[in-house]
């Protein structure tokens, strides 16, 4: 018999899925369109650099959701709007110096090495 | 409309409902930015300008409503905004509710999301927990 090896759901995997569960009886739901580009880059985050700072979820009033990873005065927040004709966009702020630019996996992970997981 | 500092109320406060429980974060007491950005249709960010809300009763008269935050007028006219009462002759008049103003709305171009997010970081960084209705921060 095959030995089956699940591995265990990440913690930011399973702070995702409870928040959508929370967000359920809402009177603005977490969007399905949300909840999975906030899935798909979550998952990609953390494979590529495996634990990492537990990042801050919160939902919009709208149905979208931020996430956000703080260190001292830095910022790293992806803000994934609730439809598909709204952008996507990661915003950087180190102090009062602030960035913003179009959502990439890749550009997440640069600004999380770059801002965040740097010693 | 006239603002809302000028027009000589006594408490020299605001407050801003928590629509989702996950406004404030409960292990650090961080307020989160997504509490001062404007839905599709506002103008401005609804306020109160007097507190007293109680597990009973939302002075903000809303179905779902965690608590609120409060920020001093005087710094939020410092981040560039106005904070206005409302128009006295508008069908929906309420003498306890003003609006923060100069937030860009409906924002298009990675500039004006970028002022957005400026302000909602600044707002969250200058609002505390004032009410807690259920208990969720402590």
């Amino acid at each position: 018999m095959a030995n089956l090896l699940i591995e265990p759901e990440r913690a930011v995997i399973a702070d995702l899925r409870a928040l959508w569960e929370e967000e359920k009886n809402s009177d603005t739901p977490i969007t399905p369109r949300a909840f999975s580009a906030a899935m798909a880059l979550l998952d990609y985050v953390v494979r590529v650099l495996g634990d990492m700072p537990r990042p801050w979820l919160v939902p919009s009033s709208e149905g979208g959701i931020t996430i956000e990873w703080l260190r001292d005065d830095r910022t790293v927040r992806v803000v994934i709007p609730p439809t598909d004709d709204q952008v996507d966009y990661i915003y950087e702020r180190v102090g009062r110096e602030s960035d913003i630019k179009p959502l990439s996996e890749s550009s997440v992970v640069q600004s999380l090495r770059s801002l965040i997981l740097m010693p | 409309m006239p603002e809302t500092d000028v027009a000589g109320h006594p408490n020299p406060n605001i407050y801003r409902a928590i629509l989702k429980r996950s406004w404030c974060d409960v292990r650090s007491g961080r307020v989160s930015s997504e509490a001062f950005k404007l839905r599709e249709m506002e103008s401005g960010l609804s306020v109160l300008k007097a507190g007293g809300c109680s597990t009973d009763i939302c002075l903000a008269k809303l179905n779902q409503c965690f608590g609120e935050f409060v920020l001093q007028t005087a710094s939020v006219k410092n981040l560039g905004l106005r904070v206005v009462d409302d128009d006295p002759n508008a069908p929906d008049f309420s003498e306890n509710h003003a609006e923060i103003i100069g937030i860009p709305t409906n924002p298009t171009t990675l500039e004006e999301m970028k002022q957005v997010e400026d302000f909602a970081s600044n707002l969250a960084a200058i609002s505390v927990l004032y009410y807690d209705r259920y208990g969720k921060y402590t």
